[in-house]
Formats: structure tokens, sequence, C-alpha cells
């Protein structure tokens, strides 16, 4: 069964490593050499004005855009050449900016269709329907488990997002964006939530441009502007880099 | 199930099997002709109602099938129910590569490469004629060892394989099987955020609904239309499954029952008006259904049934 204790980690090595990943649209770079590593147990926070190139970091991560150059590792694994299905099964849960869930199906078959597609052979329908309820319960949205999930307002989307990409049991979550739209009370469950998951051990790479939040929350933050890296380090080194503050205020 | 869902189906299958002993043997034979059309269309429904890909290559798929067993008697003297199978597993294996070659396209391109296929298909039969015997027709010899094709008999045995064929699919979407199936249908980039092969389970309910459509086309041939010809590959006879299944209520069980048995019945009372004014009808009633109530004539009975509690609210496949 699982349970909370299965994301802690002692590796100190890096589990997650994005190498000069460069991305072009045409001639628009997006992502211009990023690098950087991740340790397990690691929650980084991701910032950068509009169109700095976070979420394309991310889905690049995906696999949603293949990297122009470079290259990505996830637990010594390369998943830059995988496709969006595989890099989910090695362990990667994605969720998204705009929340994206199956609205003709119920909460219950949204959270039940990620978990099989991921399932370990061990685990029945039973125990992941369980699961599934558990995940319902802990984000206070157990009532809609049988609600065609399009009825729900756009912060319950959200949650049941969230709680989606829980099922994929990632070791590595990405998170876009979790709180645009939410009522700040949800927005409370959540980040309780992506504590406990952080305490349990679990990778979390996180963008928001809820500054306080993400310096709040974050041991590591790095900054992005125009498909760079401009700034990796702890939120005080980050909120005092004269660059961050420059591509922020200067445009 | 509920028992309201139980008393329906039960009582559907009694009027089914009462319609040999009542009606003539031209009644018979449109009531198979409906029987054949629920086949096909809730087959097709799989596709479109599940899993959200547009194919209108559904009435090519009953043409190989009745083409296979139809050229195997002729030319290799095989048995017509060894023919049948051999025409459900060809239809499949055509459709496998048919998925192959264009389930990674989407959306128009895939539509568009179904109906090439289809038109080439056809083309084909009839210029072959030497082989296939063309626009003249392939004789297709009765499915059992008699001297006069018995219509009621024909007619059990294709409410047999209706039946199966509608077992089938709901064992296929009340599985994980389903869970992929629409989770491709709402959003198909999300769906393989989340894991699933989409490609691989698209391909997967092409060659199940290419099988059950194979499989109708042989049978129906070989007991109901006695000679075949390429027409009957003509998008004519895709628009019926289509109408039937939008009609009906795509993406539901019994939507593409109705609309099968709906049209069929239709079908024959316009024909003493004129051999093409079903094709009117359905034009018209698909464009009324998609207008303003895009669910089908049984969305609309569903949320009447659903209100009072007749029907399953909670799919039983997420029930404990």
């Amino acid at each position: 069964m699982w349970s909370e204790g299965d994301y802690r980690v002692t590796a100190a090595s890096p589990i997650f490593e994005v190498e000069d990943a460069s991305l072009a649209f045409g001639g628009n770079r997006a992502l211009d050499s990023v690098s950087f590593n991740m340790v397990a147990g690691e929650l980084l926070g991701l910032i950068g004005p509009n169109g700095s190139g976070k979420t394309t970091l991310l889905n690049a991560v995906g696999s949603i855009y293949p990297l122009s150059d470079g290259k990505i590792s996830f637990e010594r694994q390369r998943i830059d050449s995988l496709s969006m299905h595989e890099v989910t099964r090695a362990g990667i849960g994605r969720m998204f900016q705009a929340p994206r869930i199956f609205p003709h199906m119920t909460c219950m078959e949204n959270l039940l269709a990620a978990g099989f597609a991921v399932r370990e052979d061990a685990e029945s329908r039973e125990d992941l329907i369980h699961r599934g309820e558990e995940l319902l319960t802990s984000l206070t949205i157990d009532r809609f488990r049988d609600t065609v999930a399009g009825s729900m307002s756009g912060g319950q989307r959200m949650l049941l997002q969230f709680a989606r990409t829980l099922m994929l049991r990632p070791r590595l979550l990405l998170l876009d964006e979790p709180f645009g739209g939410v009522h700040p009370k949800l927005i409370e469950v959540m980040l309780e939530r992506i504590r406990t998951l952080h305490e349990d051990g679990l990778t979390i790479i996180m963008v928001s441009h809820d500054l306080p939040t993400i310096m709040g929350l974050s041991q590591r933050i790095i900054a992005l502007a125009n498909g760079k890296l401009i700034a990796d380090g702890t939120p005080a080194e980050v909120r005092e880099d004269p660059v961050v503050i420059d591509a922020y205020l200067g445009g | 199930m509920t028992r309201f869902e139980k008393l329906a189906a039960v009582v559907a299958l009694a009027l089914a099997l009462v319609v040999p002993l009542i009606f003539d043997s031209y009644l018979i034979r449109v009531a198979a002709t409906a029987l054949y059309f629920v086949i096909l269309a809730t087959s097709w429904n799989l596709l479109l109602g599940f899993a959200g890909v547009l194919s209108f290559a559904q009435a090519a798929f009953a043409a190989v099938g009745a083409y296979t067993s139809g050229l195997m008697c002729l030319h290799l003297g095989t048995p017509p129910i060894v023919g049948v199978i051999c025409g459900g597993i060809v239809a499949a294996a055509v459709g496998w590569v048919l998925a192959r070659m264009c389930l990674r396209l989407r959306g128009p391109y895939l539509a568009l490469m179904t109906i090439g296929f289809s038109e080439i298909l056809r083309l084909v039969l009839q210029i072959e004629h030497e082989f296939t015997r063309g626009s003249l027709g392939l004789e297709m010899p009765y499915l059992f060892p008699m001297d006069e094709p018995n219509h009621a008999l024909g007619y059990l045995v294709m409410l047999a394989l209706a039946l199966a064929c509608l077992v089938a699919i709901y064992k296929f979407v009340n599985s994980e099987a389903g869970l992929y199936l629409k989770a491709i249908r709402e959003d198909e980039d999300i769906a393989q955020a989340m894991g699933i092969d989409t490609v691989k389970w698209k391909i997967n309910a092409f060659v199940v609904s290419s099988l059950l459509a194979g499989l109708a086309g042989g049978l129906f041939a070989h007991l109901f239309v006695q000679v075949i010809a390429p027409q009957m590959l003509l998008l004519s006879e895709m628009a019926l499954i289509l109408a039937a299944t939008i009609v009906g209520g795509l993406g539901t069980l019994a939507g593409p029952v109705i609309g099968a048995v709906l049209l069929v019945v239709g079908q024959e009372v316009l024909r003493e008006i004129s051999p093409h004014a079903h094709l009117l009808l359905f034009a018209i009633l698909v464009i009324v259904v998609m207008k303003f109530f895009r669910r089908g004539f049984f969305g609309l009975l569903q949320d009447r049934l659903r209100s009072r509690g007749l029907l399953a609210t909670v799919p039983p496949f997420t029930k404990l």
C-alpha cells in the first residue's frame, strides 16, 4: 500500500539534471542553455516575468516540446527523447496552469484514468479507488466523488487536477501556477498538502507569480528571463539579486 | 445496473425475440437489417463516442468481412461459417494496419484518411472484377447448408451477434480501457500527460471496432444479401451508421441501438416515396440533433430517467 513515507530518499546525488537545455521556436529562443540540478527532496521555486520560459521549461521536461539542444535526466535516465506518457511513467507528474480536467468524466474516473495508466501490477482497482478517495478527502472535495468534473468551479477543478497528478505517485512533481484562480481558503488546503509532500521527501518544482508564497515555501529559487537562467540561490539571495530586480522591473 | 435498466434490457430482448414469431419474411428481413446496423453503429460508437476518433471506414470494414468470406467461398470452397470468422479476423488485421498508419494523425486528417481508404477499397473491388466479380456482384452462399434461406433463423443469428457485440462493448468501456478512451476523447494531450499510451489505446479500439464490423458484414451477407457488390462501401451506407449513432446518442450504449432501429425503419417507410428519400431524413435528423440536443434521443431520455433515479448515476467501474 501507498503511504506518505514512500517519497523519502536518502541519496544526496542529483536526481534531476538539466544540462544546456535549449528550445527554439523558429528564430525565437524560448530556452537558452538552461542548466541546473536538483537533489532528492528539494522544493525548487521557478520564477520569472511573463514569457521568460517557465512553462516552456516544464513543457520540455514533460516532453511536450522536444529540446532543440541539451539534455534532461531523471534518476540517471535520459528523459528528453521519451514521449509524454513515458515521462509520466518514469515518475514525473505535471500539474497544468489551466485546470485541464476530463470534463465529462466523474472525479473518480478522472483519478482512476491516471491511476490505472501508471499503476504497478500489485495495485488492484479497489486499492486505486481507496487511494483516490483519500486524496479527495484530504483536498476537501470528497463530496464531488461521483460528480461530473465539468460541473465543478474553477478552484475545485484545480484541486481535482492536483489530486489527479498525485494519483500518478510522482517522484518529481511539477506545479505550474497551482494557485491561479483558486479561492484563498482552498489555496491554504493545497499549500498544506504541498508542505506535507515536501516534508515526506518529494522533489518539487513550482512555478508561481505569487512571489511571497513561493519565496516562503521554497528553499531554493531559480529565475528565468528571456529563456536564460539569471539567478539560482536561496530566496533571500535571489530577492536581493540586482539582475532579477532588473528583469522584473526593467521589463 | 439498476432494476429499471435490467428490466428495460429484458423487455427489449423479449421484443426482439418475438419478431420472428409475429412478422412475415419481409419484415423479419427489415428487423435483421436493423440488427446489422445496430452492430455497425455500436462498434463505430466505440470510436467516435468513446475515443473521439472520427472514422468513415466502418462500412468498409463490414465489406472487408463480407468480401473475405465470399471470396474464400468462391475461390477456396471454404464453408461460409469459416469464411465469416476469417472475415472478422481479416477486418481486424486491416483495421490494425490502417490504425497504425493514421492514428498518429488527429481530427480532420484522420477522417480524410479513412474516407480515402474506403474509396480506394471500393474502386479496387470494382476494377478487379476478374477476381472479385466487380459490379456483377459476388455470390454469397447461404450460411447453413439448406436449400431455402430461413429468415427467422437468420434473424436469430444476427440477434445473437448483436447481443454479443453489446456485451463486449459494455465490458470494454466499463474497464480501464473505457477510462483511457474517454480520457483521450476529452483531452488527448492531457491523457498522454497522465501516462496513457494514447496511440496504443486508439489502435486497440480501432481493432475491436473493425473486428465487430467485419463479423457483422460477413454474417449479414451470407444470411440476407446473397449477392454483394462494391456499392456496400458507398458513403451513403456510412451515412446510416453515422446518423444512427448521432441521432440515438453518441457515447452511450443504448443510443446507437435506438438510432439504428429508428433509422432502418424510417428508411423502409420512406422507400415507397423515393429510393433516396431516407438520406434527406438522416441529414435533417442529424442537423436537428446536433443543433438542439447533442446527446441524441437517448441523451434526452437519460436526463429524465436519471432525475427519477431510474438510471445508475455512478459509473459501475468506479464503485467499490
